[in-house]
């Protein structure tokens, strides 16, 4: 009978119209922008130029490395050792998506929201002073920079929990290196620090224009020019009215996926009120008082990780440009640092050592203890191992 | 009224599967009849109701109800059709009369301002109006079905289409339904009813139709069904055997009796039966034949066939179900 | 021709068919709908649902008071705050309840909707009536929806009682460590309320479809709970992070953005949507089940 077909019309149509509906928003997104035209190194200095000092936004990151997926970690992670669970913090940030809300206002006024499920941590720095909240352990450090602290892009404070490049023997004299420092990252940080370590070793040139956060914006593509790193390419999207990077995204060599991108999801460029920056803690939270030793970044001191792995010895490089390689001497690298149940999975065994390998770059911990880090394939760590 | 009949359908099939359950029907119910719609347990009666009532989409074939093509104009038709269908069903945690209010709510044609007074109506006339508070689950099964005829009688209709109205009624309950009926039939309601039991049929219905496994066999006034049986001829007298010999004399064939020569022994008197085809000779002179024989004839009866009869005629004498 | 007696004065009224009285008061809705909650509502099965709904913030927080050590970090979200603000109870209890107890209740009442019905055999009657199968539909899917509000608010005031029964309650801290007074907290709170009702309304749709798909209301109900439970576990596997987005469970603890500062409101928007289309396909679903269905119990 026709009139019973006509009844299932509606629900022949709706998944269309859902379809539709569902498709229709990303082609809007990525409608082509037009520009007007401008040369690599006018869109660079667009963003030298750039006067942007406040703005609420929200970043989103996304990282896919390749890694073997593990589990959702929720509340209560396998590890039972403190570094091993900070380990596994880590490892949730470098194979799941994260969303930051970040809220500037001139160099010493920001506030970053890293957004969990049911939790949030914070850091709210305003003039000299720097809070750090984490709500689900009710806790809160406070901390007074000294007065030289370096310019805000470089020094927004790590949050709690955090165990990055800069804590373990990754050192950010290897900017191309994906760093999971992406958690707080905005991608003008980003950015910044990845076009201030430009060389003559890097391809620029312009893509595309595009839309990001509804804004329309200039794209600049880096290609290293060695074939000896994992990294493909750099995409970095200027908004073309503040040079503000809105968004920066790396691929790696012989892939189409993007494996780690951070990117505005929508972005205002007034100022966010200023009770955002005053902070004080909760009634029942843990509150700890850090003392910043003189000469040392506050990046390195908050408490994040209370018995989180101890700095290594001061790392050495070898090699250049996208296939620098960093090394600690031997013993640097302790056991409780492996003892992450997560790790473990993602960790194999080789010849010489154990390795992490990604899309991106290569961990290589020798059984002597020492760790090489580099966006360069294994057989180029073990040959660094073995020169070494 | 709008035409002739209430109910028409039109080779009106249903099909399960591979199974015809109703197959090529063509069903006239004049309006203003009380319709007796027989047939034996899975003969496909309810499926038919489904079908007129727009539970059921048909397999082919179309149904009318009161002019209207079903089921295309339902919400037309409906508001003017009461039915009880495969029996009651209600909640069983409300009361009947809330069982009977939210049925009432449910049909957005009917008058909100008078629906308590409705219900309490139906209530009475079903003579549930003393357990009207009581919750359903506590309800007999008569109880239920009396509060199905309410749900049925809630508003005025123009045709009823009741599914074995008395299954499950007392023989109080039984007399009210056919009363019930009676009236509804004198207002000018048509009343489509399904049954078993063929006795009750005889004594309201002005039609019936007979289903046999999905087809309609047989369908007409009373009378016609009835004539269309045959009439026999019963002789009660103390002489059994004589009798017999003499309707066998005339060409009669004797029922096979108790004894299996067509002969009842009941004490003194015993009856003798037998068939009496329409062009056989008038009764007065197979009476005049018995008594020129001797026989005592002490009773002497012709009875047109019973519809019980047709019924067993037509759809076999069979216990089992079809399929 | 046997006849009965008393058939002449049977004391019946005739009654008078005249043809439809009714003054068809089309499209009202009102008068099933208030039908339908009301038998939806005086069902003892439904007062249960929600007296046990209401007992998870109640043991929580005798629980806390009764033991009084909790550990942050330990146990679910938000519950080493119960014992310093009563208003975490109600947070507490959302967390629990969101993943497991509502989708349960919920997938029980919408996948009873119609097979309830059909099983009981009073769906041919309120056809016959006739309630239009898309107004009953319609109606049905209502009064599911008007459950899950029913079912948050059981969880949301029974908390609320609970928590400033047995605990003292003053300013709030956020997730984002910021303070509130607790009459903004509760306004937050009933935010998060109105969050978890729209979260429910994908998967009542979703129960409203199974139900029109059996006659067996214990059946649809068990297929719904599974569902629910079946898209939180995939939710859960990383393998599958494609269809995450998709899942209808996808955003259900998603409303602690509302507990933010300032409210995040994308997760609200993305939620809202994703039901929505859930709504609409399941919906259509479900009409064209239901509107093409032969009722055969
Ligand atoms: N839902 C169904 N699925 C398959 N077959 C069915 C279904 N309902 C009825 N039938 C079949 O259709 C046929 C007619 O059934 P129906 O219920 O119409 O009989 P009926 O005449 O009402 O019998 P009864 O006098 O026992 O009520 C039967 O053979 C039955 O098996
Ligand atoms: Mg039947």
């Amino acid at each position: 009978m026709s009139s019973r077909w006509l009844r299932w019309m509606p629900a022949a149509a709706m998944p269309v119209v859902v379809a539709a509906v569902v498709l229709a928003g990303p082609l809007q997104a990525t409608a082509p922008v037009s520009l007007p035209a401008k040369t690599p190194e006018q869109v660079m200095a667009l963003v030298a130029g750039s006067k942007v000092q406040a703005l609420s936004g929200t970043v989103a990151e996304t990282v896919d490395l390749g890694l073997p997926q593990l589990p959702a970690m929720g509340a209560g992670a396998s590890s039972d050792s403190p570094s091993g669970a900070a380990m596994d913090q880590l490892l949730g940030l470098l194979t799941s998506p994260q969303t930051v809300r970040v809220y500037l206002d001139g160099a010493t006024n920001q506030r970053v929201q890293l957004m969990n499920t049911l939790a949030e941590q914070d850091v709210v720095r305003h003039g000299n002073s720097v809070w750090t909240y984490n709500s689900a352990t009710n806790t809160a450090t406070s901390l007074t920079l000294p007065t030289t602290a370096p310019a805000p892009y470089a020094t927004t404070p790590k949050l709690p929990g955090y165990v990055g490049p800069d804590t373990l023997p990754l050192a950010s004299k290897a900017p191309m290196v994906p760093t999971p420092d992406s958690p707080v990252a905005t991608p003008a940080q980003l950015a910044a620090t990845i076009l201030s370590n430009l060389d003559p070793s890097t391809d620029v040139s312009t893509g595309p224009s595009l839309s990001v956060a509804g804004r329309d914006a200039y794209q600049l593509l880096l290609t290293p020019r060695t074939s000896a790193t994992l990294v493909g390419e750099v995409r970095i999207a200027v908004d073309a009215a503040t040079g503000l990077p809105l968004s920066v995204s790396v691929q790696a060599k012989g892939s189409d996926g993007v494996a780690l991108s951070v990117a505005f999801t929508s972005i205002d460029l007034t100022a966010p009120p200023a009770s955002t920056f005053l902070f004080t803690p909760p009634p029942g939270a843990t509150v700890t008082q850090m003392a910043v030793p003189a000469r040392t970044s506050p990046l390195k001191t908050l408490p994040a990780t209370p018995a989180g792995p101890q700095l290594p010895a001061d790392p050495t490089t070898s090699g250049t440009g996208w296939a620098t390689i960093v090394a600690t001497p031997a013993g640097s690298v302790q056991a409780s640092l492996l003892d992450s149940a997560a790790l473990a999975q993602l960790l194999q065994d080789v010849p010489g050592g154990r390795v992490l390998e990604t899309s991106l770059f290569t961990a290589l911990v020798t059984t002597d203890g020492r760790l090489f880090v580099g966006a360069v394939p294994l057989a180029a760590l073990q040959a660094a191992a073995a020169s070494q | 009224m709008s035409g002739q009949f209430a109910i028409e359908t039109h080779t009106l099939t249903k099909q399960f599967g591979a199974q015809t359950a109703v197959n090529g029907l063509d069903l006239d119910v004049p309006t203003g009849a009380v319709f007796g719609f027989l047939g034996p347990n899975g003969s496909g009666k309810t499926t038919t109701i489904r079908m007129l009532l727009g539970l059921a989409a048909a397999s082919s074939g179309t149904a009318a109800v009161l002019g209207r093509p079903m089921p295309r104009e339902l919400d037309a038709v409906l508001p003017r059709v009461g039915a009880l269908v495969e029996g009651p069903a209600f909640y069983p945690f409300l009361s009947g009369r809330d069982n009977l209010l939210r049925l009432d709510s449910a049909d957005p044609h009917a008058p909100r301002a008078s629906r308590k007074a409705r219900v309490g109506q139906a209530l009475e006339r079903v003579g549930l109006s003393p357990a009207a508070s009581k919750k359903v689950k506590a309800y007999s099964l008569g109880m239920k079905q009396r509060l199905g005829l309410a749900n049925a009688l809630l508003r005025p209709r123009e045709l009823m289409v009741l599914d074995e109205p008395t299954n499950g009624l007392d023989p109080q309950g039984t007399r009210e339904v056919r009363n019930l009926i009676r009236s509804l039939a004198a207002g000018g309601t048509t009343v489509f009813v399904s049954s078993h039991l063929l006795a009750e049929v005889e004594q309201i219905c002005t039609h019936a139709a007979i289903m046999r496994a999905g087809s309609l066999v047989a369908q007409g006034t009373l009378a016609q069904l009835r004539g269309e049986g045959k009439r026999t001829a019963t002789v009660l007298t103390p002489d059994a055997g004589a009798a017999k010999s003499v309707l066998a004399r005339l060409g009669l064939v004797p029922d096979a009796g108790i004894d299996g020569e067509g002969v009842a022994d009941t004490g003194f008197d015993s009856t003798v039966t037998a068939a009496l085809p329409a062009d056989h000779l008038v009764p007065e002179a197979i009476v005049a034949a018995l008594v020129a024989d001797g026989v005592r004839v002490r009773g002497f009866s012709v009875d047109t066939g019973s519809l019980e009869d047709r019924f067993v005629a037509l759809t076999g004498e069979g216990f089992d179900v079809a399929q | 021709m046997p006849s009965d007696p008393q058939a002449a004065d049977s004391g019946s009224p005739a009654p008078t068919p005249t043809p439809a009285d009714s003054s068809p008061q089309r499209g009202t809705l009102w008068p099933l709908l208030a039908s339908e909650l009301s038998v939806l509502f005086r069902r003892r099965r439904t007062a249960a649902m929600l007296a046990t709904l209401a007992a998870v913030p109640v043991l929580i927080a005798v629980a806390v008071r009764l033991t009084r050590s909790t550990t942050p970090g330990r146990g679910p979200a938000f519950l080493d705050r119960i014992t310093e603000n009563g208003l975490f109870v109600v947070l507490t209890a959302l967390v629990l309840c969101t993943p497991l107890f509502l989708p349960l209740t919920v997938g029980v009442t919408s996948g009873d909707t119609v097979a309830g019905e059909a099983g009981q055999g009073t769906l041919r009657y309120l056809l016959v009536a006739p309630a239009g199968r898309f107004r009953l539909l319609l109606v049905k899917y209502v009064g599911a929806a008007v459950f899950a509000v029913a079912a948050t608010a059981s969880v949301i005031v029974a908390g609320t009682v609970a928590g400033l029964l047995l605990f003292p309650v003053g300013q709030v801290p956020l997730l984002s460590g910021d303070v509130v007074s607790p009459w903004v907290a509760e306004g937050r709170i009933l935010l998060v309320g109105a969050y978890v009702c729209v979260s429910l309304l994908g998967l009542s749709a979703i129960g409203l479809f199974i139900s029109t798909l059996t006659d067996v209301p214990v059946g649809a109900m068990a297929a719904t709970v599974a569902l629910a439970i079946a898209a939180q576990v995939l939710d859960a596997l990383p393998q599958l992070a494609w269809l995450h987005p998709w899942l209808f469970s996808h955003y259900w603890l998603g409303f602690a953005d509302l507990l933010r500062q300032p409210i995040e409101w994308g997760s609200f928007g993305s939620n809202a949507l994703l039901q929505l289309g859930y709504l609409a396909v399941f919906g259509a679903f479900a009409y064209g089940r239901f509107a093409t269905k032969d009722v055969l119990s």
